[in-house]
């Protein structure tokens, strides 16, 4: 007769996958700011790009065409040669 | 900000390190989102609430308000 | 909530290699879960088994009776130790506790599993010599089935969503029980407002016991100096975080302190106030480093005096004292994570 076991873990969560590998420097890198476009996110991100600069980064700013969807292919496309992302505002 | 999650588990995947903004209110919901997107260890940093209805100068420094932790997110050095 | 999914082997499946291919051990041979074990062990609840009784983090998924009862099987545990996992549940998953930071946290904290009270004597617990170590099967596999829940279940991954950087051996399991006999003072549990006769679990996040060795202290102002002491160093957890911290007194040095006509608040007190760093040294670590003004302190510390002596915690009811342990004069200190600790009734 077949062993069964019942199953003890979580069920319906999908399998972990880890963050990528974090930035060991900022200076010189590329560092995308993806605006979603809600409401104010466009100076938020702009502050932050002029403090990146001045930390020596190069920064590209990307918009989404709308907040109510995920990126389109192109947005993301657009940040794949950046070294970090960062994005604002998700609510 | 479940949108937001969504991208920059996308970005992660492909390598590139990420923090998304939202107001803190919206925390917990993003990390719910990145649990059940398999990336609970995605970094999401939390600004004072209100902010879409802020003037220009006040969201900008919002932004430079939370640069410190948005640093430590892209480069790990949060610390705890 | 759907039932467990049943696995079936085939015949030339190893039961117990076929858990460490799924990913449910803890490195360690589990005890392959079967249809009958299962059941078995949940004849040691009357809860029906698909109640849910937390979602652990940091998947947050739920934690049913029979997910529980299934954990406790692998963990080794009788049925009998069920109703104490139960409790220990419901207490780490207490929001005061903030589990999911714990859990994903670089700070090697893990909960710790105190019970008091009669169900210690009913399943033969170990209040007793080398409490924290091995040899006991109800300490080790409660223990065990606690953080093979957190794994499985919270999906709290080496690694990947638990974030330790170093860990610590309680990872495996870090279950004692309050040697309530041979306590001066009130435990634990009754301290907190339970009947003596109501058993009880207490978490707690922390870390590995540091040892408090100290012979020749007779009355309770030295033995305490040495506590604080051993409380009170650089690399602390505490010194940035604040928060609760815990020392577990054997016997002999409860009886010490006790004898001099010294309760538990006394020693709070004296700890709380003796257990403490200057700016000048504590600034020179931490998390904030020379930023002193950035630390979680109370507000009535100076950071700006360097001789100003930085506390522990914020308060002296943020030192819990418990009483295990065998002959001997060894205590132990377990600093916390930064939250408090929880005690639930055990149904």
């Amino acid at each position: 007769m077949s062993v069964v076991l019942l199953d003890p873990s979580a069920e319906g969560v999908p399998d972990f996958v880890p963050i990528a590998d974090r930035l060991k420097e900022l200076a010189g890198k590329r560092i995308g700011l993806l605006d979603n476009i809600k409401h104010n996110a466009e100076y938020l991100l702009a502050a932050v790009g002029t403090r990146l600069e001045e930390l020596g980064c190069e920064v590209k700013a990307v918009r989404k065409k709308t907040y109510t969807k995920i990126a389109e292919p192109p947005v993301l496309a657009a940040l794949e040669d950046c070294d970090a992302v960062v994005t604002a505002i998700g609510d | 900000m479940s949108c937001s999650v969504h991208d920059m588990v996308e970005m992660e995947r492909k390598g590139i390190a990420t923090v998304t903004l939202c107001t803190a209110g919206f925390l917990n919901a993003g990390a719910q989102k990145a649990v059940m997107s398999g990336m609970p260890d995605l970094r999401i940093v939390g600004i004072p609430f209100p902010f879409a209805s802020l003037p220009p100068e006040q969201a900008r420094a919002r932004g430079l308000d939370a640069f410190e932790a948005i640093v430590a997110a892209l480069t790990g050095a949060e610390g705890r | 909530m759907a039932v467990a999914t049943r696995h079936t082997l085939t015949s030339t499946d190893d039961p117990i290699q076929y858990c460490y291919d799924r990913g449910w051990t803890d490195g360690l041979p589990v005890v392959p879960p079967t249809e009958d074990r299962v059941a078995a062990m949940l004849e040691g609840t009357a809860l029906p088994r698909d109640r849910v009784i937390a979602k652990i983090p940091p998947a947050w998924a739920e934690a049913t009776v029979e997910k529980i009862a299934i954990n406790c099987v692998m963990a080794g545990c009788l049925p009998s130790y069920l109703p104490v996992v139960l409790a220990a549940v419901r207490a780490m998953t207490d929001p005061a506790l903030n589990l999911n930071g714990m859990q994903c946290s670089t700070h090697l904290s893990t909960p710790l599993v105190v019970v008091n009270g009669p169900i210690r004597t009913a399943l033969g617990m170990n209040s007793g010599s080398n409490v924290f170590g091995q040899g006991n099967r109800a300490n080790a596999t409660i223990g065990r089935a606690v953080k093979l829940i957190l794994t499985n279940i919270g999906r709290a991954i080496p690694g990947v969503t638990d974030k330790a950087t170093l860990g610590h051996p309680g990872k495996y399991t870090y279950c004692i029980a309050e040697n309530e006999e041979q306590s001066p003072w009130d435990p634990l549990h009754v301290e907190r407002g339970l009947k003596r006769e109501q058993s009880a679990v207490t978490i707690f996040g922390c870390e590995a016991p540091h040892n408090i060795n100290n012979q020749a202290s007779r009355n309770a102002f030295d033995l305490c100096h040495t506590i604080a002491d051993t409380m009170a160093t650089l690399g602390k957890n505490m010194f940035y975080a604040q928060g609760e911290v815990m020392v577990v007194f054997c016997p002999s040095h409860a009886e010490t302190i006790a004898a001099d006509g010294w309760s538990k608040l006394h020693v709070k007190e004296y700890l709380y106030e003796k257990a403490r760093k200057p700016v000048r040294l504590v600034k020179l670590g931490g998390l904030y480093g020379r930023e002193v003004a950035r630390n979680f302190w109370p507000r009535w510390v100076n950071r700006t005096d360097e001789d100003e002596m930085v506390p522990l915690v914020r308060r002296p009811s943020e030192i819990t004292l418990v009483v295990a342990g065998g002959p001997g004069r060894h205590s132990a200190f377990l600093p916390g994570w930064a939250t408090p600790s929880v005690t639930v009734p055990i149904d």
